[in-house]
């Protein structure tokens, strides 16, 4: 049985390490360094990481049903391929605190039920290939972060929450599908946003609120389709993009601010004058200020 | 709505627009002409006169004509256009107009 070493490393050894049920290991400060080819951490165990600097990593990482790890302030790096996040009825949860994450893995599979939150610091999310799946759950407080990866994911019933702070989310094929509860859902807080990606798709039900602030939007063939809604209160933003189509029943609202909506080919369809406004449009003449005299 | 005046007045004509209900119609950059010929159903351009109208209060659908007074007394007909901000034309008034003979001559 392995035990806690607070004053320096602790290599732990690589495929002969087999930390079954129940088993709990905890790191006070120090730098440790975690590594294993096909590492297991299996059901009920407990991984908890106090101020320090730690890197875990390892080809086939698992961590199953019940895993939970704790993160406090410090500076951590989990990287993996194949690293699989798997669901549990509790949820997986991964805490990071306040401090520097780098997280990163292709096919990083975040599964049903899935929850990371992020408090204020700085984080990298990335991967190819990277799936949300239903139910997921990303949080984002004040920060600065950086989400990027090819063929982004967020599926059904997907939700994001963006608080003030500094975003990129950028991917090429990133796509963002419908969902019958209330539609997809990007809130953006107050802050300063890039959203790029080629063939960015907002599909059915689709909703993105843009809160004051400074945005920017651009996609090369971004199709905004049928019933889409953009909602864009005071502040600046800037859409642009080549063939950018806003198919029929497409919304948008800006309020006061400044906006400059540019791209090739860009397509408003018609909405019209309000002819109903002219309907029986009849004169009559105002007699008000000039009567006819009358002999009194 | 007949509009009858006297030779030789040069009060404006004030219209407002409403709508099927009697309610004021906003307007925008909407254009008025008033047309007088002495024919009721004309096939040439209107003989006696032509006059752009003029939105005075564009909450009340307020519009005013400045007529100058020198058609001489008679029975004419008048039509009045309203042509909105996609150019759609529509007849917003037409009926007689009858111009009385006045007695001061200055």
């Amino acid at each position: 049985m392995l035990g806690s070493s607070p004053l320096g490393a602790l290599p732990l050894g690589s495929a002969e390490a087999d930390v079954g049920g129940a088993y709990s290991i905890t790191l006070e400060s120090g730098a440790y360094t975690l590594t294993g080819s096909d590492l297991t951490l299996s059901q009920g165990y407990k991984l908890d990481l106090e101020s320090g600097s730690y890197s875990l990593s390892g080809s086939d990482m698992s961590l199953s049903q019940g895993h939970k790890i704790d993160l406090e302030s410090g500076a951590y790096s989990l990287t993996g391929s194949d690293m699989s996040l798997v669901y549990t009825p509790v949820g997986l949860s991964i805490v990071l605190e306040s401090g520097s994450y780098n997280l990163t893995g292709s096919d990083m599979d975040l599964s049903q039920g899935y929850q990371i939150d992020l408090e204020s610091g700085g984080y990298v999310v990335s991967g190819s290939d990277m799936s949300l799946s239903q139910g997921y759950q990303l949080a984002l407080e004040s920060g600065s972060y950086s989400l990027s990866g090819s063929d982004m994911s967020l599926n059904h019933g997907h939700k994001l929450d963006l608080e003030d702070g500094s975003y990129a989310l950028s991917g090429s094929d990133m796509s963002l599908t419908y969902t019958p509860v209330g539609g997809y859902s990007i809130a953006l807080d107050g802050g300063v946003y890039a959203l790029t990606g080629s063939d960015m798709l907002l599909t059915k039900g689709s909703k993105i609120v843009l809160d004051t602030g400074d945005y920017s939007l651009v996609g090369s063939d971004m199709s905004l389709a049928k019933s889409k809604k953009l909602t864009l209160e005071s502040g600046a933003y800037d859409l642009s993009g080549s063939d950018m189509t806003l198919a029929q029943s497409f919304s948008v609202a800006l309020e006061n601010g400044s906006y400059t909506l540019t791209g090739s080919n860009m397509a408003l369809i018609y909405s019209g004058v309000d002819v109903l406004k002219y309907v029986g449009a009849h004169a009559v003449l105002d007699t008000t200020d000039y009567k006819e005299a009358k002999i009194l | 709505m007949k509009i009858e005046r006297k030779r030789g007045d040069t009060y404006d004509i004030i219209i407002s627009v409403v709508d099927g209900n009697g309610d004021y119609i906003v307007l925008t950059s909407e254009t008025f002409q008033l047309s007088v010929s002495s024919e009721e159903c004309p096939t040439a351009a209107p003989d006696i006169f032509t006059v752009a109208g003029t939105i005075a209060d564009a909450a009340t659908g307020k519009v005013t004509f400045a007529v100058d007074g020198t058609t001489v007394a008679g029975t004419y007909y008048y039509d009045i256009e309203l042509t909105d901000t996609a150019s759609k034309i529509r007849t917003i008034a037409k009926d007689t107009y009858l111009v009385v003979q006045d007695i001061t001559k200055s």
